[in-house]
């Protein structure tokens, strides 16, 4: 619980210094990016590896939360160590667990 | 594309993967940094992903990592196409058998094809045929037929004079001749034309060649006078007459005389220097005159003779001093009379000088006649000549309307 609090505060620290100096905050602090074409192609930035890979669940893990995609005829259409490459038809896209 | 390209250069394996932790094996690997494309999963508990072919050492730990088992269901690329064609030996030889063949057969012309644009004077076949005499037929080879193809194209345009353009070109194994027909203007009618008379004179032969002649031999003739109509009488099997306008043609000879007179003055005045002088000299410096000497005079009319003398040079380069002698002569008028033998060769001079300018170069002088009377001081010559030309002179003939130009007011003489 203590360590918890410590990189919360830390977190803070961190997007107060980076508003400071107009720094963009998906360049230090982690945070994904997602580039998607209309419904049937998505590109996620900055991921932290795959939880679940269905037909019609996606699940990724990011720096501090999950994105879980939903949809029809979902695959993968590459994967390298910062990049994700899906397509299909999407539904639905959300994000759950932890906080942003 | 690129990535495409370089991974037929590289070569690629499609990997069958086997297991329940799949996803853990895509995160390890991409972990790894391997690359991963078209992954799908045709089945719970089965998956079917791509790799680089040099990648797939590197996936080995994975699968062991994850507790999946993959196997590979397929090559593709060159490394593997190279790696198949030359565990067979047979098949490269077939491969490089086959692109000579490809590469000997397209040096040869296999099609000759023909296209004549035009209203038919000439025919594809003629063209066919003159192009398998030129040496153009199937199984030909191509860079022949490029290195000949001036002088054939030249020999074509002799063989057809009815073609306007022809022109070969080799597209693959297939020689394009398209030739084009010459379109000839239509053909003019020939202005009626008559022959007239270019100088004055008496007919003495007349030859028509074509056309209706107007005088006879014997006719006096003036400058401008019809002498050939160009017009043909042809007589009618009903016994009518028919006129057709023409081109009149012919050689009319005639008898043409040409005359120069000449007067010829007996007494002339003329200029004598008389006994009475005058001599002045100057020196001359820049343009100021100092006179240095004179003598004698002249009273009435005189003639100046100057003389310079420029002093030496070596210390006057821009002639600033000279020594100039005047010498001023009498003048006297005397009245001189020539003989008649004189004044007969002066105007025979004159007339034959007179007459060069009228008589045409080449011209036969048949007669000459000279005349010749002194009145008074003054010698009166006349010198004719005859000459026998053709005075034939064809002339556009006037519109059947009366409209056009007379010939008599067009030429000049």
């Amino acid at each position: 619980m203590g360590n918890n609090g410590a990189s919360r505060q830390k977190k803070r620290w961190q997007e107060k210094i980076f508003d400071l100096f107009g720094l963009p905050r998906k360049v230090l602090l982690d945070l994904p990016r997602l580039v998607m074409l209309g419904n049937c192609r998505l590109i996620v930035e900055n991921h932290r590896g795959l939880l679940e890979y269905t037909e019609t669940v996606i699940r990724i893990r990011t720096a501090r939360t999950e994105l879980k995609i939903s949809g029809e005829n979902l695959s993968l259409m590459y994967m390298i160590k910062e990049e994700i490459g899906l397509e299909g038809k999407f539904t639905c896209i959300e994000w759950s667990g932890g906080e942003e | 594309m690129y990535r495409r390209l370089a991974d037929l250069f590289h070569g690629s394996l499609v990997v069958m993967v086997r297991g329940k932790k799949l996803e853990d094996l895509l995160n390890k690997a991409a972990a790894r940094g391997i690359s991963l494309w078209g992954v799908k999963r045709p089945a719970p508990g089965l998956m079917l992903l791509k790799i680089r072919a040099g990648d797939f050492p590197f996936l080995r730990p994975c699968f062991r990592e994850s507790g999946t088992r993959g196997k590979i269901l397929r090559r593709t690329g060159l490394p593997f196409v190279a790696g198949r064609l030359w565990r067979r030996k047979d098949r490269l030889l077939g491969l490089a058998f086959f692109l000579i063949a490809l590469q000997v057969m397209a040096s040869f012309v296999w099609f000759v094809t023909v296209t004549v644009d035009g209203g038919g004077k000439i025919r594809a076949e003629e063209i066919d045929a003159g192009l398998r005499e030129l040496g153009i037929s199937p199984g030909m080879m191509r860079g022949r037929i490029e290195k000949n193809r001036d002088r054939i194209l030249r020999e074509l345009a002799v063989r057809f004079p009815e073609a306007a353009w022809i022109d070969m070109e080799i597209r693959g194994v297939v020689v394009f001749v398209t030739v084009v027909e010459r379109s000839a203007p239509p053909e003019k009618q020939p202005l009626p034309v008559n022959i007239v008379a270019a100088k004055a004179g008496l007919v003495s032969e007349i030859i028509v060649l074509k056309g209706t002649p107007v005088v006879a031999e014997g006719a006096m003739v003036n400058r401008g006078d019809l002498l050939i109509l160009g017009e043909q009488i042809l007589p009618r099997l009903d016994g009518g007459i028919e006129t057709r306008r023409g081109q009149a043609a012919g050689i009319v000879k005639a008898r043409v005389w040409y005359e120069t007179r000449v007067e010829e003055p007996l007494v002339t005045w003329s200029a004598v220097r008389g006994p009475q002088k005058r001599v002045e000299l100057f020196l001359r410096y820049k343009d100021r005159f100092l006179p240095l000497y004179r003598r004698g005079e002249i009273i009435g009319r005189n003639y100046l003779e100057r003389q310079r003398k420029t002093l030496y040079r070596g210390r006057n380069q821009i002639n600033l001093v000279e020594l100039i002698k005047d010498v001023y002569s009498e003048q006297r008028w005397v009245k001189t009379r020539i003989t008649p033998e004189e004044a007969l060769a002066r105007a025979r001079r004159e007339g034959e000088m007179k007459l060069s300018l009228l008589l045409a170069p080449g011209l036969e002088i048949r007669d000459r006649r000279e005349e010749w009377e002194i009145t008074g001081d003054f010698f009166f010559y006349r010198l004719v000549v005859e000459t026998l030309e053709d005075i034939a002179r064809p002339v556009a003939a006037p519109a059947e309307n009366g409209e056009g130009f007379f010939p008599r007011e067009e030429d000049g003489r």
